[in-house]
């Protein structure tokens, strides 16, 4: 027992010993990923920036995108206008641009023939990443484009319709009139004809609005059912011109005999009061719960607001450590061979599992204190949150760091030689980048490629990193069940191999 | 003793440090040692010697467990090297013919892990590196990178490392390789202590003046043992003549006739200034026969002196004779 102590221990003496002796060593392992941390965390901005437009303005047509540039200039840097396409292209092409907006020029053409108009955007983008973002964020822009055309649109008809109130009470008040004069055949012919003449603005009025909402019925999405009400609405009062038109007529035709009834008052109060219900509902909305119904009510039950840094800073240091260890690990046991200390352990009363123990001890030793500095980083001067317990986040780290070194002293041990375990150890490194999380989302990757996250002990600390610091919950301990044991079995494999390796040939 | 051929097939009791039998090694279709029969005695020092290539470093790995034979049954400190466990290595030396330690520790560290290797407690080992950096002359160095010291001191502490857990049965592996006489004969006093002090040293070397100073000495040549014995009965067996200078006043041509005329003499030959050398079979009896030849003849020996062969002539004897017997065996 005393002399597996012993044995043990010796190899982080020995490992103690060569690393103080070497700043550049110590510099590449603890300082440089401190640096690479914070060069992260200070110089990424992510987020796509405002896209540089130039819009095609062909001359002499109608420059029907000026109303909106005011508002798009908000999301998108306009240039300004070109004459053609070609010439903007050429721009797009040459990257000076982002994208072209290719005005449509004569809207008319389009909404009086029933067709939606064409906006045509050109974008030059190889990303796809970018190429995707540009699609949906210019998307989005066409999208309020159009909410703010119907909006305006109802605004516009709801102007044009704006006095209908005003113009039935005018009506109402000759109605009372034509009422009160009952008998008398000449003040009932004057009230009358000023029932008609008051008639004529509302009709005119009503004509206009339900003009413009059929006009772009066809054309803006949402704008159909106030046309039909428009409509409804038309129709009721043309109903009621042609009463009062009758009822004139009655009165030149058969004087006192043609005087108006009750029924008749009362048929043209009721119509009056179906104008008055059609154009309430319709010409009191707001133009914009018309053109956008829903409003976004967005909560977020995440107990911080996370940065960019501060999202991707759980993933950078389990990268980082996890590379490092398992370089590490990779590196150690070749190097061992390089310099023929092998030899030695296999004249020595030393067991494998004691070079395993007394490596692992060692290197983890130097990868715990490079974790500690890097979260140290990430916490204290990047602002990266720990929102949940210390001690997960802790327990995760020196976990990965007991699943990477085993890695690597697997790496190692099944290698011929140290550039062989230096590949290996830099694909793990490649592959994690790519698979675990950290680049793309896990649930983005199809299967059976997404079966390669889990080869790598960085997704799941990745993930656990990031719900702890970030979300303040650990959404999946098995998680670090998985690492847990699979640092287990890669020590065990270590340890197995290592025996081997200290056999006689 | 140190015997080619043992008696009998039983492995040996504990008063045989290394014993083997029939032992063969073969990498792939190389066959690099054949049929080696050994037996090294408890507290001798013995020396391996052969030209580069014959299989040496070979037999010095079997020996200590790193390689295992192919052929035959070899027995270390009583225990087969396949069933080292532990306490067997505890009692085990090895120095292997090149540096293999860090050579970004210092000397002292580097005794310190290997110390630790071996189970030394803290106390213990400082004392025991201080005790072996001294006796090695290493204790002033012991503060320099191991890749800063000279080639000697690195062989020295090799060594060193290899003597702190104060082995019963080392192993050293071309010693003295690619160091200055002064140096190797260092290293050669150093071995020869520490077999006084009651360790069996087992020692490689192709520089076949050191095996004259071993104990026991097995000749070898393409991976068979050709000669095993002492110094001596190597000598004896490789029967080579002796050389007697001789100096007397006005040797002649009649003196020489009258040398060459005695028993066991095979050549005379004059030299200048009055001096004649004559090769004898045996050195020691031709000497008195010489002396009292000239004295008859009216000659004043003024000096005389008998020298052996080296042993590297014994050695180049013994390899011939193996390479005609092998030859004959052939035909």
């Amino acid at each position: 027992m005393r002399r597996s102590i012993f044995g043990t221990l010796s190899f982080f003496e020995q490992w103690a010993g060569e690393v103080v002796r070497q700043p550049t060593l110590m510099f590449t392992l603890v300082v440089a990923p401190f640096l690479l941390l914070f060069a992260f965390g200070a110089g990424v901005e992510l987020g796509g920036p405002r896209p540089r437009t130039v819009v095609v303005q062909e001359p002499g047509t109608e420059r029907v995108l000026e109303p909106y540039l005011a508002e798009l200039e908000q999301h998108l840097d306009f240039r300004g206008f070109v004459e053609s396409t070609p010439l903007a292209r050429r721009a797009l092409e040459r990257g000076e641009i982002d994208a072209v907006i290719v005005s449509p020029g004569d809207l008319d053409s389009f909404v009086d023939t029933g067709q939606r108009i064409p906006l045509r955007v050109l974008i030059g983008e190889v990303d796809p990443v970018r190429r995707s973002y540009a699609r949906s964020y210019l998307r989005d822009q066409v999208a309020a484009i159009n909410q703010r055309t119907i909006a305006r649109v109802v605004g516009d008809a709801q102007a044009g319709a704006g006095d209908v109130g005003a113009l039935t009470a005018d009506a109402r008040r000759y109605v009372d009139l034509l009422d009160d004069a009952r008998g008398e055949l000449e003040t009932a012919r004057s009230q009358v004809g000023d029932l008609q003449a008051a008639l004529g603005p509302l009709s005119r009025a009503v004509d206009e609005a339900s003009t413009t909402a059929e006009r772009f019925a066809s054309v803006v999405p949402g704008l159909s059912e106030a046309a039909e009400q428009a409509t409804r609405l038309r129709e009721a009062v043309d109903a009621l011109e042609q009463t009062v038109d009758r009822m004139a007529v009655r009165l030149d035709g058969f004087g006192e005999g043609g005087l108006p009834t009750d029924e008749d008052i009362e048929g043209i109060r009721t119509a009056l009061d179906d104008i008055e219900s059609v154009a309430g509902p319709v010409f009191s909305l707001d133009p914009a719960v018309i053109s956008a119904p829903f409003e976004l009510q967005l909560e977020d039950v995440t107990p911080i607001d996370p940065t960019y840094t501060a999202f991707y800073s759980p993933g950078v240091v389990a990268l980082l450590v996890q590379h490092l260890a398992i370089t590490l690990g990779a590196l150690t046991l070749s190097r061992m061979r390089l310099l023929r200390v092998t030899e030695m352990l296999r004249v020595a009363p030393i067991r494998a599992g004691e070079v395993v123990a007394g490596n692992y001890l060692a290197y983890g030793t130097l990868c715990a204190v490079v974790a500690a500095a890097l979260v140290a980083l990430a916490v204290f001067v990047l602002d990266v949150p720990v929102s949940g317990s210390w001690a997960v986040v802790a327990g995760t780290l020196g976990l990965l760091i007991a699943c990477s070194l085993g890695i690597g002293f697997v790496i190692s041990l099944v290698s011929a030689s140290a550039q062989q375990a230096t590949q290996v150890a830099m694909l793990f490194l490649l592959g994690s980048i790519f698979f675990s999380g950290f680049v793309f989302p896990l649930d983005r990757m199809q299967a059976p490629v997404d079966s390669a996250a889990y080869l790598f002990p960085a997704t799941f600390a990745l993930r656990t990193l990031q719900d702890v610091m970030l979300r303040g919950v650990l959404r999946a301990p098995e998680d670090l069940v998985v690492l847990g044991v699979a640092a287990l079995v890669l020590m065990a494999l270590a340890t197995v191999l290592m025996r081997r390796e200290l056999r006689a040939a | 003793m140190t015997t080619l051929a043992p008696d009998g097939d039983a492995p040996p009791g504990p008063e045989v440090a290394l014993w083997m039998r029939g032992v063969g090694r073969r990498f792939g279709d190389l066959q690099v040692l054949s049929d080696i029969d050994l037996e090294v005695p408890e507290g001798h020092l013995w020396g391996l010697v052969g030209p580069s290539g014959c299989g040496k470093t070979t037999l010095a790995r079997i020996a200590v467990g790193l390689l295992a034979p192919t052929e035959g049954e070899v027995r270390t400190l009583d225990v087969s090297p396949g069933a080292f466990g532990p306490r067997e290595r505890q009692r085990l030396g090895y120095l292997p013919q090149e540096f293999s330690l860090y050579p970004m520790l210092t000397v002292q560290q580097n005794a310190r892990f290997v110390a630790g290797l071996y189970g030394m407690g803290w106390l213990h080992r400082r004392r025991r590196i201080r005790e072996v950096l001294r006796y090695l002359d290493l204790w002033d160095a012991r503060r320099r990178l191991a890749q800063d010291v000279s080639g000697g001191m690195k062989r020295r502490l090799s060594l060193a490392c290899a003597l702190l857990h104060e082995p019963r049965f080392l192993v050293v592996d071309e010693p003295t390789a690619g160091l200055d006489p002064v140096l190797r004969m260092r290293i050669r006093d150093l071995l020869r202590d520490i077999q006084s002090r009651g360790t069996t040293v087992f020692l490689t070397t192709q520089i076949i003046e050191e095996a004259e100073y071993c104990d026991g000495v097995a000749v070898m040549r393409a991976g068979r043992v050709v000669a095993a014995g002492s110094p001596a009965a190597l000598r004896s067996r490789a029967g080579l003549p002796d050389t007697v200078s001789v100096v007397a006043d006005g040797l002649d041509r009649g003196d020489l006739a009258a040398l060459w005329d005695l028993p066991g003499v095979q050549h005379v030959r004059t030299l200048p200034g009055g001096r004649a050398q004559v090769v004898a079979e045996q050195g020691e009896r031709a000497v008195p026969a010489i002396t009292d030849a000239l004295r008859d003849r009216g000659r004043a020996v003024t000096a005389i002196d008998s020298q052996e062969a080296s042993f590297e002539d014994v050695f180049l004897r013994l390899v011939e004779d193996a390479r005609v017997q092998q030859a004959s065996e052939v035909e």
